[in-house]
């Protein structure tokens, strides 16, 4: 540590970070049960850019001029901030030519600040979004590659943030810290709210969680999921490509990492390929036709308040979690139709809002982050239980074939 | 919210109905592919069709219809079977028309084509095609009298003309459905049709438009409700203004930025627009870039404009920023400011000159 932020040293080569970054682990049982304030660990956020046939400007020129990239080798970068005089705020290592992640230090609540200002107003950046039935992917891989005695973490987060009448939204971090007013309206709305953390023996995880998500239809929201690693601890997966190293080695750390851009990437690549909607003009003079709607399905109709509150908040407004804006058209008291933007690389795409469904059409080109976006963000915001179909096959399935192809 | 009487004769939206009846989508879907589910898949939109090249045929068809021109046809749907060998060529109708009616004369020339369409393919072998003209369902009784009045002249004349059969669009409880009671229908069209399969399901007390794919077709404009013309030129700026957001958003800055009208009615169309010939082409193009010269003002970041393009100068990010704002803010609803009005304008003199000999819009109709 060479101060309070956390800011990295001014290494001059990957090996030297790798030795500082595998040195820099809690050690004890006592530090891995209990995160202290002056220990912070490594978090890394895991990126997308855009699919494979986007030109999108080179790594080095996608930050603001206040953030300088130092090419250590061919796909690491130390990343120096002015903001912060010029300290090391992370490393940039480009894991995939698709997907770059961001290693640092920095205590949580700075870096997810710092995070959000370089990424979430930056049309060449996204986060990666792993949706519930991606984490759920890994639970199932967690539960086949994990002795039955080890403590797993799990975290579920649903907050029907469009029931209720309130003055903002609130910014959700991946640490899970909520910023909300605590007095005025918001103190008084109430609204179905879960967030559920479970630590418990995988045996016993293996037997209940099944039963328990059935009960309690929130639970299918899952946002964390902490993948064991070979020592003590674990890697914490959120749901907003965030990453927390609980494990004692950087590298495993690393190594987790490409686990789940592997799959990210496969399943993001297989539903661009079933989704990308494109007419072209054939060697007879007509037209072909092809893609396939994104289909996500509400587990119960939407009321018309909460249908106008999504639309004005979730899709209207500029600062929506949603990164998507555009010009719609009424069809109905509850049906939209939406000439729509992705404010991730400004991609057009058309949007149909029921209150029993969302259908989107994805033009040819479009990212699919964009599908793991909407997916995570309408699990978490406003239906937790939902069927989401690529064209005619489930998302479920095709996570599920996506992880078969790399493991 | 239109009424769904409106709705079903019109041409935009019997052409999405159609193709969302061909969509790839689960079976809890609130619209059902019932053509898919049927078997059927989309093999192309606006086809052309080459109308046989024999004397008989050159005959019969002067014999219709006072012409012998043969120019191909270019009816709305081409459709296959995964299993069945007859191909569906679709041309849908707002409402149906007689044996004296001008749209006879395109009748018979998709009779002819759709016989066989191996030359409308580029192959040796025989492709056997069977016509489907889809209309409101009120007409379909007539339509189809005047259909088989029409292919019994031709087989008089000694000539093959494709099967026909007629579909219609009705407004059910449940939704908007697809119906045939036609005799000669092919099996897996027949089965899925006898009763009215419903394709868009009604949902609350919202309107039947699907989402359409292809917004827009052109050489309508004189026989569509005024209502729904004018809600399709708020659906064409619409998505012209999201091509000009994209355009603007995704440049890499400094740049100096080149944006052309045709580009953007392209892009809002799924290219389909390319297609379009004549004055609506030309007008659209022209209008997108007025659109964006209203929304953008007399900004000092414009540096050039014509009727075919308009040049920004996007020096930094907060100009880039400053553009996109202002383009957000522009309202395709405003029949001052949108598609509507840009091309209902009087053309200058140098426009008519420019127009002067057009063609007519090679367009589905």
């Amino acid at each position: 540590m060479t101060n309070d932020l956390g800011y990295l040293p001014r290494l001059q080569s990957r090996e030297e970070f790798v030795d500082y970054l595998e040195g820099f682990v809690p050690n004890t049982e006592a530090e891995l049960e209990e995160v202290k304030p002056a220990r912070k660990l490594i978090k890394t956020y895991m990126l997308e850019t855009a699919s494979r046939n986007h030109k999108t400007p080179e790594l080095g020129s996608l930050f603001p001029k206040n953030v300088q990239l130092h090419r250590l080798d061919d796909t690491l970068y130390r990343v120096e901030d002015t903001k912060h005089n010029g300290e090391v705020v992370g490393l940039l290592e480009a894991l995939d030519d698709r997907h770059p992640v961001i290693h640092t230090t920095m205590k949580a609540d700075e870096s997810n600040k710092w995070t959000r200002r370089m990424v979430d107003n930056n049309p060449w950046l996204d986060r990666l979004w792993l949706s519930s039935p991606i984490l759920f992917e890994l639970w199932n891989y967690v539960q086949h590659t994990t002795p039955s005695d080890r403590y797993l973490r799990l975290g579920f987060d649903h907050e029907a943030h469009y029931e209720t009448l309130h003055l903002e939204e609130p910014h959700f971090d991946s640490d899970d810290t909520v910023y909300e007013e605590e007095d005025g309206i918001q103190g008084l709305t109430e609204r179905r709210k879960s967030r559920v953390t479970i630590t418990e023996r995988l045996s016993i995880l293996k037997k209940k969680l099944g039963e328990l998500i059935n009960l309690y239809d929130p639970l299918h929201s899952l946002v964390q999921l902490q993948v064991p690693s070979g020592g003590r601890g674990g890697h914490l997966f959120y749901h907003d490509g965030h990453v927390t190293n609980r494990s004692d080695s950087f590298l495993e750390h690393r190594a987790a990492l490409k686990l789940v851009l592997k799959l990210y990437r496969n399943i993001t690549e297989h539903a661009e390929n079933q989704l990308w909607f494109n007419v072209t003009e054939t060697d007879t003079d007509a037209y072909y036709m092809c893609g396939s709607p994104l289909t996500i399905q509400f587990s119960s109709p939407l009321t018309s308040a909460t249908f106008d509150r999504f639309v004005d908040l979730g899709l209207r407004r500029r600062t929506s979690r949603f990164r998507i804006g555009g010009y719609i058209t009424r069809h109905g008291p509850t049906k939209i139709h939406m000439a729509a933007i992705d404010r991730h690389l400004w991609q057009p795409l058309l949007l149909e809002l029921t209150s029993n469904q969302l259908l989107v059409v994805l033009p040819s080109g479009t990212c699919g982050n964009t599908i793991h976006r909407l997916v995570t963000n309408v699990q978490r915001s406003l239906d937790p239980k939902v069927d989401v179909w690529l064209g005619s096959e489930s998302y479920k399935s095709a996570v599920a074939e996506s992880m078969k192809a790399i493991t | 919210m239109t009424d769904t009487k409106t709705l079903l004769s019109d041409q935009v939206f019997q052409l999405n109905t159609f193709l969302w009846s061909l969509q790839d989508l689960p079976e809890s879907s609130h619209i059902q592919p019932v053509l898919r589910q049927a078997g059927y898949q989309l093999r192309y939109i606006e086809p052309r069709l080459i109308v046989p090249r024999t004397p008989a045929v050159t005959a019969a068809l002067h014999k219709l219809t006072s012409s012998k021109d043969r120019s191909p046809c270019r009816p709305d749907l081409w459709l296959y079977h995964t299993e069945h060998p007859s191909e569906l060529i679709v041309e849908l109708k707002s409402q149906g028309f007689s044996p004296k009616s001008s749209n006879s004369r395109q009748a018979v020339k998709l009779l002819l084509s759709a016989f066989d369409l191996s030359e409308s393919l580029g192959e040796t072998t025989q492709y056997s095609g069977h016509l489907i003209y889809a209309t409101i369902s009120d007409d379909t009784s007539n339509l189809e009298a005047t259909l088989n009045d029409l292919a019994s002249k031709l087989h008089d004349e000694g000539v093959d003309a494709a099967p026909v059969s007629v579909m219609g669009f009705s407004e059910q409880v449940e939704g908007v459905a697809i119906s045939s009671s036609s005799s000669n229908l092919p099996k897996p069209a027949a089965d899925a049709l006898a009763s009215p399969a419903v394709v868009l399901r009604r949902d609350d007390d919202n309107d039947l438009q699907p989402l359409y794919l292809i917004p827009w077709i052109p050489g309508i404009e004189d026989s569509q409700n005024p209502q729904l013309q004018k809600a399709g030129y708020v659906e064409l700026t619409s998505r012209a203004l999201t091509h000009i957001l994209s355009a603007i958003g995704e440049a890499q800055v400094p740049t100096t930025l080149k944006i052309t009208g045709e580009e953007i009615m392209s892009r809002s169309t799924f290219r389909v627009f390319n297609s379009w010939r004549g004055d609506t082409r030309k007008q659209l193009a022209k209008a997108a870039i007025k659109i964006i010269d209203q929304a953008l003002g007399s900004n000092s970041n414009v540096v050039s404009r014509s009727d075919t393009q308009i040049v920004i100068e996007l020096q930094d990010l907060e100009t880039q920023e400053q553009m996109l704002r202002l383009i957000e803010q522009a309202d395709p609803t405003n029949s001052t400011t949108n598609l509507e009005n840009a091309i209902k304008e009087q053309p200058t003199l140098f426009d008519m000159e420019l127009t002067e000999g057009a063609s007519g819009d090679g367009a589905i109709s």
